[in-house]
C-alpha cells in the first residue's frame, strides 16, 4: 500500500498489514525506514495544514489539534504493537503448505467458504496476500476461490480488524462492518466463477 | 484501550503459550518479526495521525455531514464508495482519515461503505500490488465480480441499524461530535 513497495521484490516473510517494507526490502528501508518518503510527504502535508489552520483560526487551533493527535497516536501504538505481535505469531505457527492444499483442492461452496476463512485469518500485508494468491492459482486453485480469498483478506481480515479498525473506529462499529461484510467474499467468488464461465476469454492466463 | 485490545492480548498470550510448549525455539523469531514491523511505524504513524488531524481541522464538517450523513441514503453510499476507492495508502493513512470523516458527521452505513470500498476497490493497492503481481485479466475479473459490493454491504448495515439490532457505535469516538440525538435502540440480546 505504500510507495516503498514498488521497489520491493516479493519478501520471504509476511509482515503486518499493508504498511511497511520488509527488512532490507527497498533502498529507502536501509535506515530502518524511520524517515521514508511517505513520512516526509505527510510531514510536509502536516506543516502546510498547520500553517493554513494558524492563518484561518489562529495558533490555538493548531495546538489543540496537535495535542488531540498526539493523544490518539500514543493510545494507538501499543494496540498496534500487540496486533503485530499476534500476526507474527500466526505466521510462524501456521504451515504454508497446509493452507495451499486447502485452497488448491477446493471447489464449490465449500471451497469458497474455506478460501474466505483462510483469507480472514491470514495475517500480512498486500505483499504477502497477492503473491500467495498467485502461487495458489499456479498450483491449480480456482479463480472464484482466489477472489474470495483476496476479498476476505481485504474486507473481513481479522488482522486489520483488530490492529487498525477496532482501535480507530471502535469495537462496535468494527463488528457491525465485519458481520455485514461476511457474505461479500462468497458473493464475489460466485460472481467471478460465473464471469469466467460466461466470458471464457477473460480467464486469467496464469498457471 | 478498547475491548479489541484485550481480546488481542489474550489471544496473543494463549498462542504464545502454545508455541512455547510446541517449539520454544521459534519464539525469538516472533519477537524479531514484530520489532522489524513496528519500527517503521514509530515515526510514520504519529506523523500520519497528526497530519490527518490538522487536515481534518481545516475540513468543514458540515460538508462531510452533507455528503455522507445518515440521511444521505444510497447517494451517500455511492459517494462513500468513490471516496473509499480513492483513499490513499495503507491503513496507517486511511484509518486516521476515516476517523476524521466519521467525526465530521458521516453516518454508520456510509462509513461501512467507505471502508469496504477502500478494502475492495482501493486503487492504490490495485496499481501497486495486484496489477503487477496477478495481471490485468485477473484484476478485471476481480473488479467486475466485486465493484457493487461496498454499497451493498453499506445497505446491509443500514438494514441492520434500522432493525435496531445494534446500539450506538459512536460513543467511543475520541473528541468526536456529540452523540446523535437519535433515540438509542436497546441492544436486543
Amino acid at each position: 500500500m505504500n510507495k516503498q513497495a514498488e521497489d520491493t521484490s516479493l519478501p520471504p516473510t509476511p509482515a503486518e498489514n499493508n504498511a511497511d517494507p520488509p527488512e532490507g526490502g527497498g533502498k529507502k528501508a536501509k535506515q530502518g525506514g524511520l524517515f521514508d518518503k511517505m513520512t516526509l510527504f505527510f510531514a510536509a502535508l502536516g506543516v502546510i495544514a498547520a500553517i493554513t489552520l494558524a492563518m484561518q483560526r489562529g495558533s490555538d487551533a493548531v495546538v489543540e489539534s496537535l495535542s488531540e493527535s498526539v493523544f490518539l497516536a500514543v493510545g494507538l501504538l501499543p494496540q498496534i504493537a500487540v496486533g503485530l505481535f499476534l500476526a507474527s505469531l500466526v505466521s510462524v505457527m501456521v504451515p504454508k503448505d497446509t493452507v495451499g492444499k486447502w485452497l488448491g483442492q477446493s471447489s464449490g461452496l465449500k471451497g469458497l467458504i474455506g478460501a474466505t476463512i483462510i483469507g480472514a485469518i491470514m495475517p500480512g500485508g498486500p505483499f504477502a496476500s497477492f503473491p500467495l494468491a498467485l502461487a495458489f492459482i499456479a498450483a491449480g486453485a480456482d479463480i472464484g476461490c482466489m477472489i474470495a480469498f483476496l476479498l476476505a483478506w481485504a474486507t473481513i481480515g481479522l488482522n486489520r480488524l483488530l490492529v487498525w479498525e477496532a482501535p480507530f473506529m471502535g469495537f462496535d462499529f468494527s463488528m457491525l462492518r465485519f458481520f455485514c461484510s461476511l457474505p461479500a467474499p462468497i458473493i464475489a467468488g460466485f460472481a467471478a466463477r460465473w464471469l469466467v464461465r460466461r466470458f471464457p476469454s477473460i480467464r486469467p492466463d496464469i498457471g | 484501550m478498547g475491548f479489541g485490545f484485550y481480546i488481542l492480548a489474550a489471544i496473543s498470550l494463549a498462542l504464545l503459550a502454545v508455541l512455547a510448549q510446541r517449539s520454544p525455539g521459534k519464539i525469538p523469531e516472533v519477537f524479531r518479526a514484530t520489532g522489524r514491523q513496528i519500527r517503521p511505524l514509530l515515526i510514520r504513524l504519529p506523523v500520519a495521525v497528526i497530519a490527518a488531524g490538522l487536515l481534518g481541522a481545516l475540513l468543514p464538517s458540515s460538508l462531510i455531514a452533507e455528503l455522507l450523513g445518515r440521511d444521505t441514503g444510497l447517494i451517500g453510499m455511492a459517494t462513500a464508495t468513490a471516496i473509499g476507492a480513492l483513499l490513499p495508502g495503507g491503513p496507517f493513512v486511511s484509518f486516521p482519515l476515516a476517523l476524521l470523516v466519521w467525526q465530521g458527521g458521516a453516518g454508520e452505513p456510509q462509513m461501512v461503505a467507505l471502508l469496504t470500498s477502500w478494502s475492495i476497490l482501493g486503487l492504490h493497492r490495485v496499481m501497486v500490488y495486484e496489477l503487477p503481481i496477478l495481471g490485468g485479466r485477473f484484476v478485471a475479473t476481480r473488479l467486475l465480480a466485486s465493484w457493487y459490493l461496498p454499497p451493498l454491504v453499506g445497505l446491509i448495515a443500514l438494514l441492520v441499524i434500522l432493525s435496531g439490532a445494534v446500539g450506538d457505535t459512536r460513543d467511543h469516538i475520541p473528541d468526536g461530535p456529540a452523540v446523535t440525538e437519535d433515540v438509542k435502540p436497546e441492544p436486543s440480546s
